[in-house]
């Protein structure tokens, strides 16, 4: 698998078909006489900020904090969990039992306060 | 054995340059500020002949007082924006014929000004008689396009 | 039968929504200026418009992905950030543009200044966002854009020499202002290919569930719209061309532009060119707004349309409406909306490159279109279209200031 065409920023749905995010960070363990494999992926705003540049990702990571939405982030999904890596990588788990649903919740709170919003 | 040069034409060459210098940055100056000045002009032209159209249609009750004062407006502001940008460079004023545009673009905005206040007040006869006489307004001739 | 609907509406919609701020103020310019010697540059720029927007419907139906998805998974996050930072910026800038349009349009009507009709227009685009769904925005919009074949009829009935206008399908060399002409040729192109119009071309696929079955709906859509659209945008340049350059006017605000209707139309004239310049500002600012939605939620896979319930894609609704607050902020801070619509093109020819080189690579990716890749002279005329974007973005700004 080349990780960065088939893995690398492809999109992830949960285990009902539903949007997650994105693949925005691979986290890759080595031993001492292994190959570097992935073990995990995350998804999160600090997460990508943090590939871009780590300025970034702190700056990210603050944000996060002052907005009271860090709790459970950067969202780690293990490779175990994932079910298939094919258009989008499906995984074993429901967009609203993870961080990722966390942003989408907060913000709910006011679209959803608005007449007509269903 | 070459020409031998005498000390003073040795002299000589030095100032021709910086004389041909001198009219290179002249000549340049003086393209730009031709340069300038007619773009100048060819703003005026074009809202001197907005004037007349916008009168001209109003008189033939093509548009309504409403757009005509609005356009009249419109026409005015950008006159005295351009008017500003002319007396923004001193060259083009002390410039004999940047004068005269200067003299001939305040004309021009007091009969826009005019035009304005006679066509709220509905005075068609008055609308005519300073549409003949608008500054800038450029021959008619609406002929083929090219 | 209902891919024949599909068609119809598609195209009629192309043709209405294809005229808006950018394209009535660089034609009516050019027209006024010119003449018609710049009908070529309306032409190319309307056809690589065409090739590009096929590319971008034949992406959406095959892989499933929108021009934006495509972009960051093939290229990733760090060549995305660039396109995605550019259309932030131009299309903030573009929305201040066609709402300032928009309010000048009725300023036209009710001579109130048109600083006031900002904030309610801006109100009006979020509401029927809100409250609509894509049809709505996509076709009712461009139905009631057709008021734009005004031009075309106005064009017609001043009966131009028809030969005049065939010779200036070929780029000839002005007689005076080259720099000013060389920048009215860049400016139309960046008025005509607005990177928005491609992801929301490709969203509009993906909403529309459009199939590979269903393709040539999708070529035939993008090319005989995009090809009618630019015949309005030709008919604004012949008009102006006819009514204002043989009086001398040079198109300096949209008040002067309106009165290459009065020949032709009498009294109708300024409710007509009100209604087209209105409602073609309009209908781009809705778009450019949604289209904002959908390029945020693409590129970080939010959930998003313009058909689901607004609470079921919170992230979507709060980015196209952060943008839209964003650009009426700018629009009251008192720009001209002319000014500030020629300063959006030129920074529209800037990020060209890279919004065209994309297509590139995506447009013979098996993994992306599969079988439907493109062939050798449409690689060809895209390779093409990149280094000439590529040029054309660096002569752009000292055309802007030497020409604008």
């Amino acid at each position: 698998m080349d990780l960065v065409r088939d893995l690398l920023d492809k999109k992830v749905v949960d285990r009902h078909g539903r949007d997650m995010g994105r693949v925005d960070r691979l986290i890759l363990e080595s031993g001492e006489h292994s190959a570097p494999r992935v073990v995990a992926f995350q998804i999160g705003p600090d997460a990508l900020a943090a590939r871009v540049a780590p300025w970034c990702g702190r700056l990210a990571s603050g944000l996060q904090r002052l907005f009271k939405v860090d709790e459970g982030r950067p969202v780690r999904i293990e490779l175990a969990d994932v079910l298939s890596i094919d258009a989008d990588v499906k995984v074993d788990v429901a967009f609203g039992e993870t961080a990722t649903a966390t942003i989408e919740r907060a913000l709910r709170r006011w679209v959803g306060s608005l007449p007509f919003s269903s | 054995m070459g020409p031998v040069i005498a000390p003073d034409e040795r002299m000589g060459e030095p100032w021709c340059a910086i004389i041909a210098a001198l009219l290179c940055v002249l000549t340049t100056a003086c393209n730009r500020l031709d340069h300038e000045l007619q773009q100048h002009r060819e703003k005026f032209e074009s809202l001197a002949a907005s004037a007349e159209f916008i009168g001209d249609a109003w008189l033939s009750g093509s548009t309504s007082g409403t757009y005509t004062a609005t356009a009249l407006s419109q026409t005015f502001l950008l006159v005295e924006k351009e008017r500003a940008r002319l007396a923004s460079t001193p060259d083009a004023l002390i410039d004999r014929r940047g004068a005269e545009l200067s003299d001939s673009a305040e004309a021009l905005a007091r009969t826009i000004a005019s035009l304005l206040d006679d066509v709220r007040g509905v005075d068609a006869p008055a609308v005519r008689q300073r549409l003949a006489a608008v500054p800038f307004a450029p021959p008619k001739r609406y002929g083929r396009n090219r | 039968m209902g891919a024949i609907v599909d068609l119809v509406l598609g195209v009629v919609t192309s043709i209405g929504g294809f005229v808006e701020v950018g394209s009535i103020s660089t034609a009516a310019q050019a027209g006024s200026e010119f003449g018609y010697q710049l009908i070529w540059a309306i032409a190319i720029a309307t056809a690589m418009l065409a090739l590009l927007t096929e590319m971008s419907g034949r992406l959406a139906a095959v892989s499933r992905r929108t021009v934006a998805a495509a972009v960051r998974e093939r290229f990733g996050i760090h060549f995305q950030l660039v396109p995605l930072t550019a259309e932030l910026v131009i299309d903030t800038l573009l929305i201040t543009a066609e709402i300032g349009g928009a309010a000048i349009a009725i300023k036209l009507l009710t001579n109130v200044g048109f600083e006031w009709w900002l904030a309610p227009l801006a109100l009006l685009t979020w509401l029927l966002l809100w409250l609509s769904g894509f049809a709505v925005i996509e076709y009712g919009l461009g139905l009631l854009g057709l008021v734009t074949l005004a031009f075309v009829i106005s064009a017609w009935q001043l009966h131009p020499d028809v030969s005049d206008i065939g010779r200036s399908f070929l780029p000839t060399t002005p007689h005076h202002h080259y720099t000013r002409y060389a920048f009215l040729a860049v400016s139309i192109v960046g008025a005509t290919i607005s990177p928005y119009l491609l992801n929301f071309f490709s969203s509009g696929a993906i909403e529309e569930k459009l199939t590979e079955s269903e393709l040539w709906v999708n070529t035939t859509t993008a090319y005989m719209g995009m090809c009618f659209g630019g015949v309005v945008s030709m008919g604004v340049l012949v008009t102006s061309a006819m009514v204002l350059q043989p009086r001398h006017i040079l198109v300096d605000s949209y008040e002067q532009a309106a009165l290459m209707f009065v020949p032709v139309f009498g009294h109708y004239a300024i409710p007509l060119f009100a209604a087209a310049l209105g409602i073609g500002c309009f209908g781009a600012a809705v778009e450019l707004t949604v289209n904002i939605g959908y390029t945020f939620s693409q590129v970080f896979n939010w959930t998003w349309g313009a058909n689901k319930p607004r609470r079921d894609c919170a992230r979507f609704v709060t980015a196209f409406t952060f943008v839209l607050l964003m650009a009426l902020g700018v629009a009251l801070m008192g720009f001209d909306p002319l000014r500030l619509t020629m300063l959006s093109v030129a920074l529209t020819v800037v990020i060209m490159p890279i919004v065209v080189l994309p297509f590139l690579v995506l447009m013979n990716d098996k993994k992306y279109v599969k079988d439907h890749t493109s062939g050798v002279i449409a690689n060809g005329v895209l390779a093409a279209l990149t280094i000439v974007g590529g040029i054309l973005a660096v002569v752009v700004v000292p055309l802007e200031m030497f020409g604008g």
